[in-house]
């Protein structure tokens, strides 16, 4: 490889090589550590370079004589040096002042500043368009956990669960449009309900990072399968000198009127002969939850009319364990190995009551309780081996190899650890009733009474044809009476039955090995190329086992004789609505009596294992899958710097995947008794894809860039949107998914030009235009149900239905937005005032995409138009306090292109051509709130209160007045403690 | 109950074809093939295209009358059925099954089993409750007692494998009792609408008929079908509203069933409403519930056939098993005793011409059906005064022939329908509603 590509290089260039030049070296830091990102330049940029993370530089190429060096950077003082050379020189280490510690006479205590310094002037000298928050960055929001912290950069979206950062996204694109990357891989992922590649960060404690690069662009080096932008968190490393960190805080949790506890511990240090340093570090965040929680379920495709209304309490507790460490050794200046290994492991103990009012009416009107307990268990390890290896002073070699692991599955609820029966846990009985809150109509559409109707309908007000019908959004009440007395459990609730959804989701990355190379091929040029090779293995395993009453040997188990509870509501019961469901939300099964349930009832109850005998395991099978994926990549880059203003990265990169998932569908094997049996069957294209990338910086000043960027980049479909066999279940949102395994990959040409003005060490301005045309998008598109499901009706049907989705390609769609950003320091305020700051980030962005199925174009799923992240801080040596705000509009999530088949022309027809029946994602609009003060130099109390605003978390269908989930989490804090040595 | 049996034994006597046993001297052994399907609105069957179960309402009694008086759920509906008793008895108010009573009021193949143990039994369906996991290839669902030898669950196979299933079943010599069960139709009606001008719910209606017209295309088959007596049953559980079932409207509550074979009587009955356990303005009214066809006449005729002649006590009144429907079943007793609520009675069986109206009563959408009828058919429209309003001329075929007619643009009230055919001429009443 080496030996390729040198004579590549070589044949390219043969000039360069053969010139009589010298190589200059060596390394940049401050008195807290090595300075990434800092222009090397030599003859007011006749040549230049810029430092790597550790700060280390070198440049090759230069012909022997005598220069002026200077090393300048944001916040810090000119370091200017005469040269003559005439040989290879080490100029060893360069250490900067800081510029402001003099200008302001303020004692700048520990690394604080230092730090956000680096982030912007690694910005500033980055060859792509990227942002870059650090270690310190992370550890000054109120975020427990990177997802969180990372929205805070400009740009950045994030999706939440239960009121906490899970996934992100950038500039509004659709999530996993998007890549997360750890230390440059993509991560293995594993979560409970997400198929999707893209991570489930809240097991990702924000203690483990030490900076996170989000690039907007990417160059052909990085990981291609990212549209929206990468994110690459990188975790911590051998410090250069001793360090201690600790982190004790304690809080409380709104919703939960629960405690929240937080500690992190860490320690690292360095031989003193420099070659030798380690880093160790662990973190345990406990924190109660809670959410109250209103759905409603619409019935039908063809009208508005409400089918459920679920109220829903939850309470919970997280605790999210992180642990790091990093080994690093140098053996010479010419060879250098590291290990590190990360470890997460989130359990999530979560308590669901729901009140299920049942108006539709298939099934027979009722009302459902449902006693849901659960525990939630990920665990996620990287490890990772590699080195640096400089066999000339003109070509290095990176090489590393990591394994990762991601898994989930149920905790010990309600059997014991290790049961296959353990699973999301659920009890329930049910009450018959008749309600008497329909509008009845005629075939005219006229109101009549119940006998002649043609029209049986609850309706919300908006939809409502009748003035004085209908519900208020924010108050949907269930109207109902007892059913005429026909036996006991009419009057009582009883149990129907008891059920565990049992799920464990795994996917490793056995070997994700990588080589890097960098060839100086003279002052001006460097060369780059490199391989990747993963193989990545994943398994989505669901199931239920089933506990119905023996009835022909026991009486009905009514609800009373438990003695259930009334529920603790906490202040209301969306007390944030006006508490309109007060009493509504009946009496619920503690939690002990959930888990012995099934126990206690004994022969009362009969066990349906899961399995071929069952129905719902003929529907299920389509949930669980396995895949293999091996991905080879390969890539050439060259980084020229053209002029002194100019430098240009051209280069590409190659993908090759190959993926395999395999599924089960059902065979018949003796249609005279219905008994079948599995038989596998396995999808997978390969596919090459081919990624030319251009990035221009053009250095306007020293202190204003001009960058254009013009890449391609892909989107591989997620294993689930190209399984083979059955349709995939879910029953809690009620709907059928059926994989496509001729799905094509996305693929986007984005184009993007950005101006970047940097005014000081910590201000700067930029603006940002981009265009992504996005080829074969992939999204979920509603179906004909009823020619498709045959037979999907069974006790866990719905009345109203099943709603039948498939994984489509749109052909055509594009992005194009505009992004500005600022941040700044305002020191051109008087006295204290100069240490107030402000960033704000505002980008908007217009998508469309054209779908066979509409005839008008339509916004690209999961893409917010407008998106704004606003902190106002206040820093000065001992006080570092900040509000955060973060809104992002609405969004389309999910079109609803239900179609009916013609019997006549056996043509597919929409239904629907507006979007009165797509799914969006409702607006929302938090705020943060974080203080610290810092005494004795290396302690600051510290205190965090996180949604300050009670944002719900709402989805609607076609307008807000007519709302799909509405999930209210309430503020939480922390107080605590840092020390840092 | 006793006068309704009377009355029709008194209007069919002449020229009946029932009986073939008591003509042959032969005894057939009686049989049961029960057809459910689910979900199927009394408007939607009569405008939708279906062959084969025209033909079975031709050779059949059959009612657009039947009246549902319980919760129209299919769980409360399909255990009605097939138990012969009203929800307050089997106590089955919904889909959940949540106490059912078929402990003591078991379905009818159970209770025929107590008098004749050897018989044969079996189920299939596709919809999972109605399941006796005692012996099935589902080890859940909510029926016990069911006296099934083997239920069978055709899981998520559709329609095609009920059929598949029940023609393999139909092999079957020793198979006495068999019920089927079809849920397309009612997954088309929740998921498009419960509703003739949607295409697809009639789709449905007219696909299910096919499969009907497969299994008794196999039924006639049977090598030994000459010495069997088969009473086919076909019904449906409950109508629809909107895309919905389960309340007390009209459209979810009036219904239909057909009973066809020998043992009973070809002609339609009609019936007034005879009020619904669940609706307070609107109460059972007992004298008519015992006169009007409903769904706990399905396994009460069911069981009056297969024990007809097993020397058993009368299942419609047998105190220990305390049904609540009545027998169909022609039965050989004559008497002419007036009925003391009659109900609407056409005599079909005494006509010149064999043909079906369907439906009758109408709203003027209707169709005239003939069967394996030759040379030129002409169908006139009269009303009370004699005028003809509408005339069509058909040409007869093998297999079935049928003239649809609309009305709908004509007053309601009383009319006739004069129908020639090769010198032959019948005439026949017809209620525009």
């Amino acid at each position: 490889m080496k030996h390729i590509a040198t004579y590549i290089v070589c044949s390219i260039l043969p000039g360069a090589v053969a010139a009589q030049t010298v190589t200059i070296k060596g390394s940049v830091k401050d008195k807290q550590g090595t300075l990434p990102g800092i222009t090397i330049s030599v003859d007011n940029n006749k040549y230049y370079t810029v430092t790597e993370l550790d700060g280390s530089f070198m440049l090759v190429g230069l012909p022997m004589g005598q220069y002026s060096l200077e090393v300048s950077s944001l916040g810090y003082e000119s370091y200017i040096k005469p040269l003559d050379l005439s040989g290879d020189t080490d100029l060893g280490t360069i250490e900067l002042k800081e510029a402001d510690h003099m200008l302001n006479g303020i004692t700048v205590t520990g690394s604080l500043r230092g730090t956000e310094i680096k982030a912007l002037n690694m910005m500033k000298s980055s060859m792509v368009l990227s942002n870059i928050v650090s270690a310190e960055g992370v550890g000054k929001l109120p975020d427990r956990n990177v997802a969180e912290a990372v929205q805070r950069l400009p740009g950045v979206v994030m999706e939440s669960d239960q009121g906490e950062g899970r996934f992100i996204s950038f500039r509004g694109t659709p999530s996993d449009w998007s890549s997360a990357l750890v230390n440059g891989d993509r991560m293995p992922v594993a979560d409970e309900e997400s198929k999707t590649r893209a991570m489930n960060f809240d097991i990702f404690p924000s203690s483990m990072v030490d900076y996170i690069i989000v690039s907007k662009t990417l160059s052909p080096d990085m990981e291609g399968d990212a549209i929206g932008g990468s994110a690459n968190f990188m975790t911590k490393s051998a410090p250069a000198k001793k360090t201690i960190q600790a982190a004790l805080g304690s809080g409380y949790n709104a919703q939960a009127q629960k405690p929240v506890f937080n500690g992190a511990l860490s320690y690292g240090n360095r031989s003193k002969d420099g070659k030798f340093g380690y880093f160790a570090g662990a973190s345990l965040y406990k924190r109660n939850w809670a959410t109250d929680n209103y759905q409603v379920f619409y019935g039908s495709n063809i009208d508005q009319s409400l089918s459920r209304l679920e109220l829903r309490d939850y309470e919970g507790q997280r605790n999210t364990i992180g642990a790091n460490a990093a080994l690093e050794y140098k053996f010479s200046e010419r060879a250098q190995i590291y290990a590190k290994g990360v470890y997460g492991r989130m359990t999530d103990e979560e308590y669901n009551r729901k009140t299920m009012y049942n108006w539709s009416t298939g099934w027979g009107q009722s009302i459902r309780l449902q006693n849901i307990h659960n525990i939630m268990q990920t665990d996620f390890w990287g490890a990772e081996l590699g080195g640096e290896l400089k066999p000339s002073s003109k070509l290095s070699a990176n090489w590393r190899i990591a394994s990762y692991s991601n898994h989930f599955q149920y905790g010990a609820v309600p059997f014991s650890k290790g049961d296959p029966r353990n699973g999301y846990h659920v009890i329930e009985f049910e009450k018959s009733v008749n309600f008497k809150d329909f509008l009845y109509l005629d075939e005219n559409g006229k109101v009549t009474d119940e006998r002649n109707a043609y029209d049986r309908l609850k309706l919300l007000n908006i939809d409502s044809p009748e003035p004085g019908y209908g519900d208020d959004y924010r108050n949907i009440q269930p109207v109902y009476e007892n059913v005429p007395l026909i036996n006991p459990s009419d009057t009582s609730f009883a149990f129907t039955r008891a059920y565990s959804e049992t799920n464990e989701t795994w996917e490793k990355d056995p070997i994700v090995a990588q080589l890097d190379l960098q060839y100086s091929a003279g002052s001006k040029l460097k060369m780059k190329f490199g391989g990747k090779m993963r193989m990545k293995e994943g398994r989505r395993n669901v199931g239920l086992e089933l506990w119905e009453r023996n009835k022909n040997l026991s009486a009905s188990i009514l609800y009373n004789n438990f003695n259930p509870g009334a529920i603790n509501e906490r202040g209301g019961f969306l007390a944030e609505l006006g508490s309109p469901y007060q009493g509504q939300m009946l009496p619920f099964l503690s939690g002990k009596q959930i888990d012995n349930f099934v126990n206690n009832q004994g022969d009362t109850l009969r066990h349906i294992p899961f399995g071929t005998a069952t129905p719902y395991f003929q529907q299920m099978v389509g949930s669980s899958y396995k895949y293999k994926e091996t991905v080879y990549a390969a890539y050439a880059m060259a980084e020229w710097n053209v002029s002194p203003k100019l430098t240009l990265i051209p280069g590409a990169r190659v993908e090759y995947t190959s993926p395999a998932v395999e599924a089960d569908s059902i065979m018949t094997v003796d249609p005279a008794l219905g008994t079948v049996a599995l038989t596998p069957v396995r999808s997978g294209k390969n596919y090459w894809s081919v990624l030319p990338m251009l990035n221009a910086k053009y250095t306007l000043t020293d202190k204003q860039n001009l960058r254009l960027a013009i890449t391609r980049t892909f989107r591989r479909p997620n294993f689930n949107e190209i399984k083979p066999g059955a349709a995939a279940i879910n029953y809690s949102n009620n709907d059928l998914v059926y994989g496509n395994p001729d799905l094509k990959p996305t693929y986007s040409w984005n184009y993007d030009l950005a101006y970047e003005r940097y005014m000081s060490a910590s201000s700067m301005f930029s603006i940002a235009g981009f265009y992504k045309q996005v080829k074969d998008h992939i999204y979920t598109a509603f179906e004909s149900s009823s020619a498709d499901n045959n037979g999907v009706s069974n006790e866990f049907q719905i009345p109203g239905g099943v709603i039948a989705k498939k994984f489509q390609n749109a052909p055509e769609a594009f992005a194009a937005g505009i992004e500005a950003s600022l941040m700044s320091k305002m020191r051109f305020l008087p006295g204290i005032w100069k240490n107030l700051g402000l960033n704000i980030n505002y980008s908007y962005t217009y998508s469309q995409m054209r779908i066979d199925a509409r005839d008008q174009v339509q916004a690209l799923p999961r893409q917010s138009p407008n998106v704004l992240n606003v902190a106002l801080f206040y820093e000065n040596p001992h006080i570092t306090t900040r509000v955060g705000l973060n809104y992002r509009d609405p969004y389309l999530y999910e079109l609803n292109l239900y179609a009916v088949k013609d019997p006549a022309s056996d043509k597919m027809l929409i239904l629907h051509q507006d979007n009165d029946y797509d799914v969006y994602v409702g607006r929302s609009l938090t705020l943060d709130f974080s203080f610290a003060y810092t005494f004795k130099e290396k302690f600051s109390v510290f205190t965090e209160l996180n949604n300050l605003t009670n944002t719900p978390y709402t989805m609607y269908r076609g307008q807000k007045e007519r709302p799909l989930k509405t999930e209210y989490y309430a503020m939480r804090g922390l107080v605590g403690l840092r020390y840092n040595f | 109950m006793k006068t309704i049996t009377k009355l029709l034994t008194g209007a069919l006597m002449i020229g009946s074809t029932l009986s073939l046993s008591a003509q042959t001297g032969t005894v057939k052994k009686p049989k049961v093939l029960f057809i459910g399907i689910d979900g199927v609105r009394s408007d939607a069957l009569q405008q939708a295209n279906t062959p084969n179960i025209d033909t079975l309402m031709a050779h059949g009694l059959y009612t657009f009358d039947s009246w549902h008086c319980g919760a129209t759920s299919s769980g409360a509906s399909w255990s009605t059925m097939m138990t012969g008793v009203w929800e307050a008895k089997h106590q089955v108010t919904n889909n959940s099954y949540t106490n059912p009573n078929y402990a003591n009021y078991p379905y009818f193949p159970k209770r025929a089993k107590e008098c004749l143990p050897n018989l044969k039994a079996v189920q299939i369906i596709t919809w999972d409750p109605m399941n006796d996991p005692a012996n099935s290839n589902n080890s859940a669902g909510f029926v016990f007692n069911s006296g099934f030898n083997q239920s069978i669950d055709a899981g998520t196979h559709g329609q095609g494998a009920v059929t598949a299933a029940a023609k393999i079943q139909l092999n079957d010599p020793n198979l006495d009792i068999l019920f089927i069960h079809y849920d397309e139709t009612d997954a088309a009606g929740h998921s498009s609408g419960f509703n003739p001008s949607n295409a697809q719910y009639m789709n449905a209606i007219q696909t299910v008929d096919q499969e009907i017209g497969e299994v008794l295309a196999k039924l006639y088959q049977r090598p030994t079908y000459a010495q069997e007596d088969w009473l086919i049953l076909l019904t449906t559980d409950h109508g629809g509203i909107g895309t919905t079932h389960g309340g007390q409207s009209n459209t979810e509550r009036h219904i239909w069933w057909v009973a066809s074979g020998p043992s009973v009587p070809h002609l339609e009955i009609t019936g007034p409403d005879p009020g619904s356990y669940y609706m307070p303005t609107n109460p059972v009214d007992t004298t008519l519930l015992n006169n009007t066809p409903v769904l706990t006449d399905i396994a009460v005729t069911a069981l009056a056939h297969i024990l007809k002649g097993a020397g058993c006590e009368n299942p419609e009144t047998n105190p220990a098993w305390g049904l609540d429907g009545k027998s169909w079943l022609l039965n050989d007793t004559t008497d002419t005793t007036e009925p003391e609520n009659p109900t609407y009675i056409e005599d079909v069986n005494n006509a010149a011409i064999e043909f079906g109206i369907f439906p009758n009563p109408n709203n003027g959408a209707f169709k005239v059906a003939f069967k394996d009828i030759s040379g030129n058919i002409e169908v006139r429209i009269q009303n009370i005064n004699g005028t003809t309003v509408q005339s069509k001329r058909a040409q007869g075929a093998n297999g079935l022939t049928v003239v649809p007619f609309d009305l709908t643009t004509l007053p309601k009230g009383i009319y006739f329908m004069n129908v020639v055919n090769n010198g032959k001429q019948t005439v026949r009443k017809i209620v525009l509603q």
